[in-house]
């Protein structure tokens, strides 16, 4: 990587016309999802405590650098001029960009969004492994390729699935997978994890079995999604939404896996009918795969332990205990 | 099927003058050769990027490990105690299922050309235990025939074979690369054998390997020549309407091979270690074999639920024997459980199934 220098500048101020500002370029602008009210009430307050920083991109027309949100800020107040600080126009855009990511990340930490935005931003003056060494670290991101490949993505993904991830409702992790399919799948899943609020691994795990369904069955996303079983459960105003997420995560699971469900569902129905005390527990091999079943007794003394045994012993014949252990 | 032909050879310095790196550079005449020093590992990541296309080079160096190992097997599951010679690594069917893409940390097409050092190594372990019967393949990190037009190997290794009283050579392969077989005195110590599957997943999911029908006729001619001959139903792979696929070509196999001259048919239902998966999703976005009931099994590897397992081999079994019940079917790294339900017996160890099939290559 080339050494960046952003050397001590004898910077010019100078009070420029709003109308003199280029908004629609947007060449460095990092901020995304922002709400731009505290910032108007605190600059109505106090005044503007930094100015922005610019570069002329024209006779007339200056480019905003840094501080695009405190000038939207002081347009939407009804100024009509402040002071900023000129950059000479001889500054490349790779020692803009930079000026603009250190001025953010010395104050606030991005939001996942921000930091794909930054990613891509910088993807167009450095390696990967430049951005991973260098730079990962200021977006308070671990320096590895994998947190690049996570956050690389989510920038250009479709606002609302880009919202559901700033209201933590989509994980950046889901995100990453939800980028990799195409539009319509990701508007389907983007819908569902929206309205059942899943844990990070469940997201992951129904995005998965959505997936997987749709491939074995020759179906889309969207047509597995919109199964009955499925829209019935949203619309089911009895579930709270942690129960919702359950049903339709339960209702996949038996319909990627229907024969290991089954057997599942066979296995508790005989667990019931055994009737064991509260202090047993039978367990089956993970999978139904191997042959070793787990008892595990609880009790405190001898006499405790000689009941739960004898009453083992009583199941030894019982026909749900050998539909268990011999199928 | 179109014979493997890279577009670049890198040969090491250091085997240059041996006489297998030489047959092959002549018989690639017009392709241009690199020589170099040494070739380092990929991590398997940056192997994988660059799979299909690295391929195409040809890579001819020396082993500076072992030729001869165990078959890695697997826990808690019977195998047959297999070993293997590594002759070779890499395969350019691409088969989408093939774990090589998963475990190679070199993309290139290899071959090990100080095959005086292979023979050395070879007559070590064969004397050592002259007892001990060895069953050897090739096919472990290759198909031991892809190469084979452009090597001639076949016509060092099988009358070798043919010399040693306690060990016996099998050729696994997916081609009809045989012509260097003709001829050779093998003395029934080489048994070729041919990886079968029904023609939808030889469409789909062997796209460069050759048709079914190649397979076979290649087999009807190596038992012309009176090789043994094996076939290997591995991996079986599940899906709806699979039970009239495989029929079918247990119709076509035994129409045309006599049951006599076959040693041995394996069954393997499709399994895989979990990084495999996303490697067949990406490289292979439309093949559909992931999405059947896979539970990770004992070892680790994903496997179709026992009962699925249990009816695709146990149905095999059935159709094999109603045209012979003589001929000897064994399953590849499953469990007692597993055999008893499909074969109803069981070997009682992995010696004891070694056995078994020790027992299938003797004359």
């Amino acid at each position: 990587m080339s050494k960046i220098k952003i050397p001590f500048m004898c910077l010019k101020a100078k009070r420029i016309f709003l109308k003199n500002l280029d908004f629609k370029d947007k060449t460095f602008l990092l901020s995304y999802g922002y709400d731009i009210n505290p910032l108007k009430q605190s600059i109505g307050r106090v005044g503007l405590l930094n100015p922005p920083v610019v570069r002329k991109k024209s006779s007339a027309t200056y480019q905003i650098v840094c501080g695009y949100k405190r000038v939207l800020a002081l347009k939407k107040l009804g100024v009509s001029s402040i002071r900023c600080t000129v950059l000479p126009s001889e500054k490349n855009d790779e020692e803009c960009l930079l000026l603009n990511i250190y001025d953010n990340v010395s104050h606030r930490e991005f939001n996942p969004i921000e930091k794909s935005i930054a990613i891509n931003k910088l993807k167009n003056y450095y390696t990967e492994e430049e951005i991973v060494h260098n730079f990962l670290p200021a977006l308070k991101l671990q320096p590895h390729i994998t947190q690049l490949k996570v956050f690389k993505p989510l920038c250009k993904l479709e606002k609302g699935i880009q919202t559901a991830i700033l209201a933590g409702r989509i994980s950046e992790h889901t995100a990453i997978r939800l980028s990799q399919m195409d539009r319509a799948s990701r508007r389907a899943l983007g819908k569902l994890f929206v309205i059942l609020r899943l844990s990070v691994s469940k997201q992951i795990e129904v995005l998965e079995y959505v997936s997987e369904i749709a491939m074995r069955e020759n179906l889309s996303v969207e047509n597995v999604i919109s199964m009955q079983k499925i829209s019935s459960v949203f619309k089911n105003e009895k579930l709270n939404q942690h129960q919702k997420g359950e049903t339709v995560r339960k209702y996949l699971r038996e319909l990627r896996y229907p024969q290991l469900t089954e057997k599942e569902k066979e296995f508790n129905h005989n667990i019931r009918k055994l009737k064991l005390s509260p202090g047993v527990s039978l367990k089956a091999p993970p999978f139904f795969e191997g042959d070793h079943y787990h008892i595990s007794l609880c009790f405190k003394d001898r006499n405790g332990l000689n009941k739960r045994l004898q009453e083992l012993e009583s199941l030894l014949n019982d026909r749900s205990l050998i539909n268990i252990i011999e199928g | 099927m179109e014979r493997y032909r890279p577009k670049k050879i890198l040969v090491e310095k250091s085997i240059r003058d041996l006489p297998l790196t030489q047959t092959v550079i002549k018989r690639l005449k017009g392709i241009p050769v690199d020589y170099i020093n040494r070739v380092k590992p990929l991590p398997v990541e940056r192997a994988q990027d660059s799979w299909l296309n690295s391929q195409k080079t040809l890579l001819l160096c020396k082993n500076k490990g072992r030729f001869f190992e165990p078959c890695p097997g697997t826990k808690n599951y019977l195998c047959c105690l297999y070993k293997i010679l590594n002759v070779a690594t890499n395969c350019h069917l691409n088969c989408t299922y093939c774990i090589l893409q998963a475990y190679l940390n070199n993309p290139f097409m290899v071959l090990y050309t100080n095959t005086n050092e292979m023979f050395k190594e070879l007559d070590e372990v064969l004397s050592q235990h002259p007892k001990t019967v060895y069953r050897i393949g090739t096919g472990e990190y290759t198909d031991s025939l892809v190469l084979d037009h452009l090597t001639s190997f076949t016509r060092l290794i099988v009358p070798y074979f043919a010399s040693r009283a306690n060990a016996f050579l099998e050729l696994k392969t997916k081609t009809d690369i045989i012509e260097n077989l003709e001829g050779l005195k093998h003395k029934g110590k080489t048994i070729v054998s041919w990886s079968l599957n029904a023609e939808p997943v030889i469409r789909n999911e062997e796209k460069s390997a050759c048709s079914l029908n190649d397979r076979v006729m290649a087999a009807y001619q190596c038992q012309k020549w009176g090789y043994k001959l094996g076939f290997h139903f591995d991996p079986l792979i599940y899906y709806p309407g699979w039970e009239s696929d495989y029929k079918k070509v247990l119709e076509k196999l035994f129409r045309t091979i006599e049951t006599s001259s076959i040693c041995w048919i394996s069954l393997g239902c499709f399994r895989f270690i979990p990084k495999l998966k996303p490697i067949i999703k990406k490289r292979y976005p439309e093949s559909g074999i992931l999405y059947q009931e896979f539970i990770r099994g004992l070892d680790g590897k994903m496997r179709y639920f026992k009962p699925i397992r249990i009816e695709m081999y146990a149905k095999m079994v059935e159709w094999i024997k109603s045209y012979d019940s003589k001929i000897f079917i064994y399953l590849c790294m499953e469990s007692e459980e597993v055999w008893k339900k499909s074969l109803g017996v069981a070997p009682l160890s992995n010696w004891d199934l070694k056995k078994w099939l020790d027992d299938q290559c003797r004359p």
